[in-house]
């Protein structure tokens, strides 16, 4: 399936997540375990694919001084859909999602795509954006998800895995180990790809009196 | 052609604003009665959870529902503290009736409250009762199950509340809810001797979650109004004689 020269497009230069840094408010809080991370995958990459064409389609009659205000409303009630269905058919994990799904609301990706790409372009490149930086977003998640639920409870998706000798590593099941998690992947990315890393926003260097003056 | 003139940012915003509420209404309407049942479902299977009656391994739907009508429902009048007619106490639900004001009327779901009790070859095993109260920012609701003295917890689960979630939701985790197993909640003089507290000791205290203990401690806070005097306390007096 090839609708559109951009999808697939580069998941990994050009990720939303190890390199444009957004959307980590959710990747910390719901990558516990597989099963809920893959409903919120599918959850953001919903509410994104429906930003991006509504606000593409929209661009050319949007006025410009309530542009953010139409946006942000798409958005929301967006979400509030996709949350209304997933209390209805997946109780369980809409409350192990909590407020997350709705969180989506103030997620960087979502308004970030909108703002940055649907709004100058046509409705199809804008769909294709939508897959993959959703993509993109679903990859990181799910991949800090599996390591977090296998290396803390020994299981993937709630089936048994590792065998009952291996250790569990608690720390797993906390949030601050998908922080560290997530550190490693990027640094990880950005050894392989040494392009990605950031210029020093300081430098080390003290400034002399010329200098400042 | 120019989109920036007041008429037309106005009809622009207001058909954005018909657009999405006709989207997030049709959505809440359709989905409403749905959401109504999961909920009733995750209520009844909180009330057997508490009462051990849900067999291990998965659960299906219609373990949840035909092990729910088996149960005893009635609904205590806690002015009387004792039983009161005139209720559907398997649908009777307290908490949607203080939730929902203009619904309740002159029941305000503070003085009855649906009980369920679990029997075995006519006499008493098991009571599991309603309790709720003021966590770290919500309200907690659960089910505190006894046994037959009517003075040992049996088991409890909290399943609906509003605390963060990773930290405060832990009162759900099922290691420390067995923690709860086998506590009691007078000692022989009647007094009030539960409490989920920091280095728990004794037949009647919990050890709260460390880095929750807020919330921790609110569960056991709300379980001693509950089963206090102001609570089931006398009905459960009550309920002792009789079935003695």
């Amino acid at each position: 399936m090839r609708f559109d020269k951009r999808f697939p497009g580069p998941i990994i230069d050009d990720n939303p997540i190890t390199v444009q840094i957004l959307g980590l408010c959710s990747v910390l809080a719901v990558s516990r375990s597989l099963e809920p991370a893959l409903i919120m995958a599918a959850a953001v990459i919903a509410v994104l694919i429906y930003s991006n064409v509504a606000v593409s389609a929209l661009r050319t009659v949007m006025p410009k001084s309530i542009r953010l205000i139409i946006e942000v409303t798409l958005v929301a009630s967006a979400v509030i859909v996709v949350d209304e269905i997933l209390k209805a058919y997946a109780p369980e994990a809409s409350r192990v999602l909590t407020i997350f799904v709705g969180l989506i609301i103030t997620n960087c990706i979502v308004l970030g795509r909108a703002e940055s790409f649907a709004m100058h372009n046509r409705v199809l490149p804008s769909l294709a954006d939508a897959l993959n930086n959703g993509v993109g977003y679903a990859a990181i998640l799910l991949f800090i998800a599996a390591t977090r639920e296998l290396l803390g409870n020994g299981s993937l998706l709630n089936v048994k895995v590792l065998p009952d000798a291996f250790p569990r590593n608690d720390m797993m099941q906390y949030a601050p180990s998908a922080f560290f998690i997530l550190g490693l992947v990027v640094w990880a990315i950005r050894s392989w790809h040494p392009e990605q890393a950031e210029q020093p926003a300081h430098s080390a260097e003290p400034l002399s009196y010329q200098e400042v003056r | 052609m120019n989109v920036d003139t007041v008429p037309r940012t106005l009809l622009v915003a207001a058909g954005v604003a018909l657009f999405c509420s006709a989207m997030v209404s049709l959505a809440v309407h359709y989905l409403r009665p749905l959401q109504v049942d999961m909920q009733l479902l995750d209520r009844n299977r909180a009330i057997l959870e508490a009462a051990e009656l849900l067999p291990t391994g998965e659960v299906t739907d219609r373990d949840i529902v035909s092990r729910y009508l088996n149960l005893d429902a009635r609904v205590v009048d806690l002015d009387t503290a004792w039983f009161a007619g005139g209720f559907d106490a398997r649908s009777y639900d307290h908490w949607r009736l203080r939730d929902d004001v203009e619904a309740a009327g002159a029941d305000d779901g503070k003085r009855y409250v649906p009980v369920y009790l679990v029997r075995k070859a006519g006499s008493l095993e098991k009571i599991v009762l309603p309790v709720d109260g003021s966590g770290m920012w919500s309200t907690i609701y659960g089910y505190v199950a006894l046994r037959e003295d009517l003075n040992t917890i049996t088991g409890v689960t909290f399943h609906r509340h509003g605390e963060t979630p990773g930290v405060g939701d832990r009162i759900q985790d099922e290691t420390w809810l067995a923690t709860w197993y086998g506590k009691r909640i007078h000692d022989e003089d009647g007094a009030m001797r539960f409490r989920v507290t920091r280095d728990a000791t004794g037949p009647y205290e919990v050890d709260l979650i460390s880095g929750a203990s807020v919330t921790a401690e609110a569960t056991g806070e709300l379980v001693r109004t509950w089963l206090g005097d102001a609570g089931y306390g006398p009905f459960l007096e009550k309920l002792d004689e009789n079935e003695r």
